[in-house]
């Protein structure tokens, strides 16, 4: 039962067979046969694509009796004495398990000595950044000036952890990861050989599973074999890398568009008591995004989503369209993040939950961190309102404080009109074409909503005869009345509550009035400078009413010592 | 124990005896999961598969006498490496590891040895294992076991075949938490969802303690806040030991009320035997604000473990969570 697993089965015997570290090869290729071969290497680069394996091949032709073209010929005495790994002058020390000083001594000693049989006496040290720093010191004299006939290779997965003055007595090599494709092809041949027969796709979810690393890939595949024998299915490959069907995901993601919370909550269900391993769906999740923001910024000519199923392709297309790009990214931030946490949390169904439950109940899920992002600045701008405008009130008089005062008014009120406030926050261009049609549905509505208010009072009733409704959107309502009389009495606090409330009745939404009065009677206040005594006195006359000036004054107790009007500041005040 | 008496894990059983039966059992393997589902049972299960003289359909017979022997811990064959006060260093790894895997198993057919758990190993211990993964001697297996997976090295995870344990299915959980403590099914739903479908936490949440301090916990959401926010930080202060716990049962509370307030499922509920106190409960409260709470709990769990102001933290949740929606 010596069972060898296909990594080390299929471990490449020449350089022909290394996959995809074609520089790597090239460069070596050519020192071989130049005959200059140096004294030190140095392999770094991720797990599993190749640097033992090349270190390896390296002895091998350095030692072999008659290589072709770089390549080691594989059948002579010194090829097969150094697969079979009993060459004496190809040592291979494992630097994490003899990485201290001593370990370094006895490797000075051993280079010493010149080669029993081979030509060069190859000295492969691997993961060499466990040595300790004494263990690295001690070697630098010989690394830089060994004896002739020495080679030295250090292979590492972590070359910053390796001291400088090593690096520089070596020849680097940074090893990459592997392609995607190239995986694919890799395994397709050893399937072949294995009698494996296997699903093209199925190969393609296990080349991306391995991200890169062509160990882990081979790793896979010896245990997708293991569980379903010489017939491989894609299903099987789902199972056992404990992946999620895409199916899940373009359902999960239509869930989440059409708002149906019950339905996401449903599917988590299902998901979890099929044992579906939450922090796997989560990374799977984040890259299903990341495929639809590639579908939303390149579409599908650039044969982005060539290595999809066409039916997935198809739903990652449809899908793409539905958000803008900042919503999507906005959504690949909102998943990383859950993704983070999900790691040291006990209950990961619950975190899943809740983000999902966030983007389904988010506005527009475009703009949800903006707006959240906005609404929070404009939180801390009204927690300290208080103090502003009372500094600014000692400083300059009240008369400054409207324009600031305004958001510390909504803020007042609570949260709730804080929400209210959202819409208008967010009106997009959907809201902007609706403009026209809510201001005829105000429009529509108003002879009723002037009797009501005469039933309530009939002096506001008489005041509203002339006025027009020029414009209106949801919650804001905009007045004009025929003269300044009427509109100083509608600027009355009884008067603008009451119609206020009316409006709030009939449109079930808090509603504010927006005042003025035709242009040609008079001017408006913000275009320019009041004229005259007149206009001053009836300018300071409004001010004084203004709600917003009197509740600044009933706050913080101050008094009107005079008033000016800011010639570019918009508002009546 | 062998295979064929584990709980759930039907799909890792399934593939740890296909590879034993076709004989192609790799020499390293990576069991993960969460705690408590099953990964040390398994792992014990597999050396017997591979020590046991007469295993059938890969699995071992559990009645002879190397089974015996693995399940006593007393099989020269077969090593378990565990910490050695807060992790396994490259000394046990010396030790216990690379002299012993060279020599020839003594009374099985396969040396065995357990890491658990593999994230306790320092980085020098994991890294001198590496060659040992990657090219181990003849009938050597290896098994990792570790629920924090992602800590581990990268080199280290590429050379094992991973085997995912996972929570148990509901109902699962559930008939096997009404046979063994005989609770209602109410009850015993309540606890495996509670757990996350860990066996080993469910029983431990229905023991008596942890039944009060959760009766504790609910009973004061559900009439919240009948306290000042000040007067209840200062009380749960008090209570450090089980404030990690209590912050679980209000964010799985609020939760049931999230999952109510989007017109989920009521099965979906995690809180089963309070089905009616939530019912009333949903009314009061908006998703927004409840989504709002859910989040803070969350963040508050995260802070704790931070090693935050813990008097600070506690003003913080329980001011915030009586705020009116």
């Amino acid at each position: 039962m010596s069972y060898i697993v296909m990594a080390r089965k299929w471990r490449p015997r020449n350089f022909e067979t290394l996959v995809g570290q074609e520089h790597v090869v090239r460069t070596l290729k050519n020192a071989i046969q130049a005959n200059r071969i140096s004294h030190a290497y140095l392999f770094t680069g991720p797990r599993g694509v190749g640097k033992t394996t090349t270190a390896r091949l390296l002895a091998k032709v350095a030692n072999c009796l008659s290589p072709v073209e770089g390549e080691p010929c594989n059948h002579c005495v010194r090829c097969e004495e150094i697969q079979a790994g009993s060459a004496t002058d190809v040592i291979e020390i494992d630097a994490a398990s003899n990485g201290l000083v001593d370990d370094a001594r006895e490797l000075r000693e051993k280079v010493r000595y010149a080669p029993v049989s081979c030509r060069y006496k190859v000295i492969v040290i691997d993961e060499v950044h466990m040595m300790s720093n004494a263990a690295f010191n001690a070697l630098l004299k010989t690394l830089e000036e060994p004896p002739a006939h020495t080679i030295f290779i250090l292979a590492t997965t972590e070359s910053h952890k390796v001291p400088a003055t090593i690096i520089s007595r070596c020849q680097r090599f940074d090893f990459r990861r592997i392609p995607e494709r190239e995986i694919t092809e890799r395994l397709a041949v050893m399937a072949a050989a294995e009698g494996v027969s296997i699903q093209e796709e199925a190969l393609h979810v296990i080349a991306r599973g391995a991200e890169g690393s062509l160990r882990d890939a081979q790793s896979l595949f010896d245990q997708i074999i293991s569980f379903s024998g010489t017939e491989v299915k894609t299903e099987d490959v789902v199972t056992v890398l404990g992946l999620v069907d895409t199916q899940v995901f373009i359902a999960l993601v239509d869930a989440v568009t059409a708002r149906k919370a019950t339905e996401v909550l449903r599917i988590v269900d299902t998901l979890v008591n099929s044992g579906a391993d939450l922090r796997l769906f989560m990374k799977e999740w984040v890259e299903y995004w990341r495929q639809l923001v590639i579908a939303r910024v390149a579409g599908r000519q650039q044969g982005n989503l060539e290595h999809l199923p066409s039916n997935v392709a198809e739903a990652v297309e449809r899908q793409s369209l539905v958000f803008s790009l900042e919503e999507l990214l906005n959504v690949v931030k909102l998943a990383a993040a859950t993704d983070d946490e999900l790691r040291r949390t006990q209950h990961p169904r619950l975190l899943l939950e809740l983000l999902l439950l966030q983007l389904c109940s988010a506005n527009r899920l475009v703009s949800f961190e903006t707006l959240w992002g906005e609404l929070q600045a404009m939180e801390a701008r009204v927690a300290k309102m208080p103090a502003a405008v009372q500094s600014q009130a000692d400083q300059e008089g009240p008369e400054e404080t409207p324009p600031v005062a305004q958001p510390a008014c909504d803020g007042e009120e609570n949260a709730a009109s804080a929400v209210a406030g959202e819409p208008a926050l967010v009106v997009d261009s959907l809201e902007e074409l609706d403009a026209q049609s809510y201001v005829e549905t105000v429009r529509e509505i108003w002879p009723a909503m002037v009797q009501t208010i005469g039933q309530k009072n009939r002096r506001v009733q008489a005041l509203l005869r002339d006025v027009v409704i020029t414009a209106a959107e949801e919650g804001w309502v905009e007045l004009t009345c025929a003269s300044a009389y009427h509109l100083t009495g509608l600027e009355k606090e009884e008067a603008r509550k009451l119609i206020e409330t009316v409006f709030e009745g009939q449109l079930g939404k808090q509603t504010r009035l927006q005042l003025k009065h035709e242009e040609k009677s008079a001017p408006l206040p913000e275009e320019g400078l009041p004229r005259g005594a007149d206009r001053q006195k009836e300018f300071e006359d409004i001010s004084h009413k203004e709600p917003l000036v009197q509740k600044t004054l009933e706050m913080f107790g101050g008094q009107i010592i005079d008033i000016l009007q800011k010639p570019s500041a918009g508002g009546n005040k | 124990m062998p295979f064929s008496g584990m709980a759930g894990q039907t799909q890792a059983v399934a593939f740890l005896r296909r590879s034993l039966q076709h004989g192609r059992a790799a020499h390293a393997y990576l069991f993960t999961g969460p705690e408590g589902v099953g990964k040390r049972t398994a792992a014990l299960s597999l050396a017997q598969a591979l020590n046991c003289p007469s295993p059938q359909a890969g699995d071992a017979c559990g009645v002879c006498l190397a089974c015996r022997k693995i399940q006593e811990a007393i099989h020269p064959d077969v090593h378990w490496i565990v910490p050695d006060g807060q992790n396994i260093k490259i000394e046990q790894i010396r030790e216990h590891m690379q002299r012993e895997a060279f020599l020839k198993p003594l009374e099985g057919r396969t040396k065995f040895f357990g890491i658990d758990p593999a994230e306790a190993l320092t980085t020098e211990a994991a890294n001198s294992l590496l060659k040992l993964l990657e090219e181990p001697p003849q009938d050597v297996v290896v098994v990792l076991l570790s629920n924090q997976p992602f800590l581990l090295l990268e080199t280290v995870r590429s050379r094992c075949q991973e085997v995912r344990f996972h929570p148990l299915a509901r109902s699962v959980l559930a008939s096997w938490l009404g046979q063994r403590l005989g609770c209602s099914a109410a009850e015993a739903e309540t606890w495996a969802m509670l757990s996350g479908g860990r066996p080993a936490e469910a029983l431990r949440l229905a023991d008596a303690e942890h039944q009060e301090l959760r009766g504790r916990v609910l009973g004061m959401l559900q009439h919240f806040p009948q306290e000042d926010w000040a007067v209840l930080a200062n009380r749960w202060e008090e209570e450090r030991a089980d404030l990690g716990e209590a912050l679980e049962y209000m964010l799985t509370w609020y939760r049931d009320l999230l999952v109510l307030a989007h017109h989920g499922d009521p099965e979906l509920v995690w809180n089963r035997d309070q089905a009616d106190m939530l019912r009333q409960a949903v009314a009061k409260e908006g998703a927004d604000s409840l989504f709002a709470k859910c989040r803070l709990l969350v963040d508050t769990m995260d802070a704790l473990k931070k090693n935050m102001n813990i008097q600070l933290l506690l003003e913080n949740v329980f001011m915030q969570l009586g705020r009116k929606a």
